[in-house]
């Protein structure tokens, strides 16, 4: 494994994959978000013998990136901690996508999420008659409980879970909404938005306030506080999470036809 | 052919207007999911193979530039 520490090396290990013929990939990083973690020395390479993996450290485990020969079914690959392959498609697996997942599966990698895009257009929002009085914004003071929730709420392999710089420039500028009981934070909402498009990054309800349709009232919050300003709400969802699914149906969002699945390796 | 290129991105993005921007990488208006469902239909779409060295910004940041490589690609093949 070779840690990658220019944009050139990273660009010259993409060009003799490609003049290879490995085109079989899931790599589409622009050149921006390459930079950023060369900079940040998060970037690997693995060569395969008929093919190249880059490897993003996610601390703890490793997000793959795979360029590969078509057809070629590579040999199970030995990676020393627990990594993700994400694999996004529209509406259905293709004939050549289902050919990838037979790669991913001979590297040792199997199904581990299922994920959709859902969304629904301001106008067609449902909203809820409920008292949103507890949501309000986080505060500075809040980041180490909001941080401790999320990791504790979600699988990090999965979650891309922001770093402690990256909440709190969300909490700073008002993406994340908390509920507080006593002094303690039992309910966050972290979002972003984009142009006419907000997106629900992650909700996490405290373990000892399950059941008192918390989750139901942050997202509320969010649409009353974003319907103004955009057009669209989206928001990624395993799709064998009914509780969140059923969630999100009330609310009026629908299944879109973006797909993503998610390929894992445990050592 | 530009006709369809809007159509392709409005329904992957329907809350951008793409006549009108000009910088929709560098300006982070499409993210790298963006990139790639643009990507898949295109390819599909124009019979063309967008790779690693056409993900560039100046490739992506205006609907002119996204025709440009797509023709460019087409007479390649």
């Amino acid at each position: 494994m070779d840690k990658l520490t220019d944009y050139q090396q990273y660009r010259q290990a993409t060009a003799d994959a490609k003049a290879k013929g490995w085109k079989v990939s899931n790599c589409f990083f622009l050149p921006a978000a390459v930079k950023e973690k060369i900079s940040a020395g998060v970037l690997y390479t693995m060569a395969l013998p008929e093919g190249l993996l880059l490897l993003e450290d996610g601390g703890g485990f490793y997000r793959v990136y795979y360029y590969l020969a078509p057809e070629a079914l590579p040999a199970p690959v030995a990676l020393d901690r627990p990594a993700v392959a994400e694999f996004p498609f529209r509406d259905s697996l293709t004939p050549a996508q289902l050919q990838q997942v037979q790669q991913l599966n001979a590297l040792g990698f199997t199904l581990g999420r299922e994920s959709s895009m859902m969304s629904v257009p301001s106008e067609a929002l449902t909203a809820m008659d409920i008292d949103c009085s507890t949501v309000v914004s986080a505060q500075r003071s809040d980041l180490p409980q909001v941080q401790a929730m999320l990791e504790a709420s979600f699988d990090p392999l999965y979650a891309f879970l922001p770093d402690e710089k990256a909440l709190s420039a969300a909490i700073g500028e008002g993406r994340v909404l908390v509920i507080r009981r006593e002094g303690r934070v039992v309910g966050v909402l972290n979002s972003s938005v984009e142009k006419k498009r907000a997106c629900i990054d992650h909700v996490a309800v405290a373990d000892s306030c399950r059941g008192q349709r918390l989750g139901r009232v942050l997202v509320e919050a969010y649409h009353r506080k974003y319907r103004g300003q955009v057009t669209e709400f989206q928001h990624w969802v395993d799709i064998h999470n009914l509780p969140a699914v059923r969630l999100y149906l009330a609310f009026g969002y629908q299944f879109h036809i973006r797909k993503a699945n998610e390929y894992i390796r445990i050592p | 052919m530009r006709q369809k290129i809007l159509e392709l991105l409005e329904d992957i993005r329907p809350d951008v207007e793409f006549e009108k921007e000009t910088k929709l990488i560098d300006d982070s208006i499409l993210d790298s999911f963006d990139i790639i469902s643009i990507v898949g239909e295109f390819n599909d779409a124009f019979d063309i193979e967008i790779n690693v060295d056409d993900l560039e910004p100046y490739n992506f940041n205006t609907v002119d530039a996204m025709e440009e490589l797509i023709r460019k690609l087409q007479d390649e093949d």
